[in-house]
């Protein structure tokens, strides 16, 4: 779970002053304000502990992590200039008094001086098999954003390494645990492993959608000959959605069904699948989403919030009105500089004023005057 | 004395009339939180653009009933007609007002077609003889100077009033070396605007909207 991020792009002079985030966060604020610039400051971080500095530029950042029953602060300054980024100084401090990492000129792990290490690789990931270090990398691992281009309607199964083995030759089944753990694939193909392997489950997922989509009435994740229109002899090693709905005779196949229906059963199955301590991010929850829908969207992502931390951005009033004020987060700007704040700390939304959250939001004067 | 104004769009009219009461009005205060309405306050709201705002007229008449104990003066509720009539919008609002059972006295405002049609009823501020290419070619089309703003169709190719009405507004500020913006309408916010829009209203009877308006405020007591 991320607690609180401060972060300055030293190249550009934009700067995010440090934020704290709870369970549930839902950035809202004037178009321009920078709640996607949060998000994709996070991707940007996130990509740090995968591809190394390579290709960012200058710029420094404090992050606050919960992960395994411990609380990291990891401090970065990345150097770059004409030669690709790298990290100059990196502190990694556990629960506050516990020094991980120190590094500058010489790189310090627990107290021990380690040999010159990649410059443009993290400390986090360079250390990602230490017992101490290695939650930290994890965590932000699991962080999991949520693209619009979730919607792909089907997918080459032949792409993925689906089966393993037991070192006595037996198959590995695919747990709902495993799926949440490893199953490191496109949603459909997730969706897919837990139709085949957790029957339960995938038809509970089925009846939170049915509800969501009262004219639906089955889904199922198959094989395009499974949905067979006569004899046509269709490949069978791509893997789409059918869903019946009533009044239709035969499945509607991903490619006819709509980019909002599809997008809603993606995430509600990335929601299933996400292991607890993992972070969601969502960039306008309502792109391409239909009113019918959105409430009940909202409703899963209220449900899901217990065990997964969400970011959530929009400018909906459905979406904000569903999700309680003390889950906002007011985003503003002042030049480069943008400001975070609990809702809950904007006195003017302290009232019981019958006036739609929504409404109460737009009038105050920060969020008239965000963009400044 | 305590009004309320309920208007349709976020930006313009929200500065606007904030910055016109408080020079009509100075001694209201202007406050966010209905539970803060005391003696002399000034509540102004954006219903967030059509036809959203309409559906808020039922939240804030149980807002002044539930919260404000009735202590309300006026409830002003605005909005531009766009490409209705003058008289079919201020049916159209006042309908769904009545449908509510309204216990406080309120006004509808139409501004005709849109804010930017009272704004272009300043004669001081229209040159006579513009630079402005767009600005000579929209006046010789339809003089805002001679004729009265609201009733100004759009010139080709505009498909709708108020987009035609804006532009104009703008081609004026430019003349002027300024920038007419949604977000920022100054000039337009100051007294010595408001009072050649009351003048214009007065001795023309044009801007017959806006004229509704200051009719209620001079009976609100009002010096205008």
């Amino acid at each position: 779970m991320i607690r609180s991020l401060a972060f300055e792009n030293t190249a550009t002079g934009w700067k995010l002053e440090e934020t704290s985030f709870g369970e549930l966060n839902l950035l809202v604020g004037p178009s321009g304000a920078g709640k996607t610039r949060i998000l994709d400051t996070l991707r940007h971080i996130r990509e740090m502990i995968a591809e190394g500095s390579h290709s960012s530029g200058s710029c420094n950042w404090s992050l606050t992590v919960e992960a395994g029953g411990n609380v990291y602060k990891w401090e970065v300054e990345i150097e770059a200039g004409f030669y690709p980024g790298r990290f100059v100084r990196e502190l990694i401090v556990r629960n506050e008094d516990e020094n991980l990492v120190d590094r500058a000129e010489i790189f310090f792990f627990k107290g021990k001086e380690l040999p010159r290490l990649q410059e443009s690789r993290s400390a986090v990931e360079l250390l990602q098999s230490e017992d101490a270090i290695g939650p930290l990398y994890q965590a932000i691992s699991r962080w999991l954003f949520l693209e619009s281009s979730i919607t792909e309607p089907s997918v080459d199964i032949r792409d993925f390494e689906l089966e393993d083995h037991y070192s006595d030759g037996e198959e590995i089944p695919w747990t709902l645990d495993r799926l949440k753990r490893e199953a490191d694939y496109p949603v459909l193909v997730k969706a897919y492993l837990l139709q085949q392997s957790c029957p339960r489950e995938f038809a509970d997922l089925r009846r939170r959608y049915c509800d969501i989509f009262p004219t639906v009435s089955d889904i199922r994740i198959g094989k395009l000959q499974e949905f067979a229109r006569g004899s046509a002899v269709r490949p069978d090693y791509i893997i789409t959605v059918g869903m019946r709905e009533a009044g239709v005779g035969r499945w509607i196949e991903g490619d006819d069904l709509s980019s909002g229906m599809l997008k809603v059963l993606y995430y509600l199955i990335e929601l299933a699948l996400t292991s607890s301590e993992s972070v969601i991010f969502i960039d306008e929850l309502e792109n391409s989403l239909g009113v019918n829908c959105l409430p009940d969207l909202s409703e899963e992502i209220l449900r899901s919030s217990a065990e997964v931390q969400f970011i959530i951005t929009s400018h909906h009033p459905q979406v904000i009105n569903s999700i309680t004020e003390k889950h906002w987060k007011l985003v503003t700007r002042q030049g480069s500089v943008v400001t975070v704040r609990d809702a809950e700390s904007i006195p003017a939304l302290q009232t019981a004023s019958p006036l739609q959250k929504f409404t109460q939001l737009i009038n105050l004067p920060e969020y008239a005057e965000g963009v400044a | 004395m305590n009004l309320y104004f309920l208007v349709e769009g976020r930006r313009t009219e929200m500065k606007i009339y904030a910055a016109w009461l408080s020079h009509v009005f100075p001694t209201l205060q202007l406050v966010q939180r209905p539970e803060d309405v005391t003696d002399d306050c000034l509540r102004l709201i954006t219903g967030g653009g059509y036809p959203q705002y309409l559906e808020r007229v039922a939240e804030v008449l149980e807002e002044i009933v539930t919260i404000v104990g009735n202590r309300v003066d006026r409830l002003f509720v605005c909005a531009d007609a766009e490409d209705m009539s003058l008289d079919d919008r201020h049916q159209e609002i006042t309908e769904s007002i009545e449908a509510l059972q309204p216990t406080v006295r309120y006004s509808v405002i139409v501004q005709n077609c849109c804010i930017e049609s009272w704004l272009l009823g300043n004669r001081r501020f229209l040159k006579r003889n513009p630079q402005d290419e767009k600005l000579r070619v929209f006046k010789s089309y339809y003089d805002v100077g001679q004729l009265d703003p609201e009733a100004m169709e759009p010139m080709q190719p505009y498909k709708r009033k108020a987009h035609f009405h804006e532009d104009y507004l703008k081609a004026v500020y430019r003349e002027r070396g300024l920038s007419y913006t949604k977000k920022n309408p100054k000039p337009a916010t100051e007294e010595h605007y408001l009072k050649a829009l009351v003048e214009r209203f007065d001795e023309t009877s044009h801007i017959r909207s806006f004229g509704r308006l200051i009719d209620d405020w001079r009976d609100l007591g009002a010096e205008i």
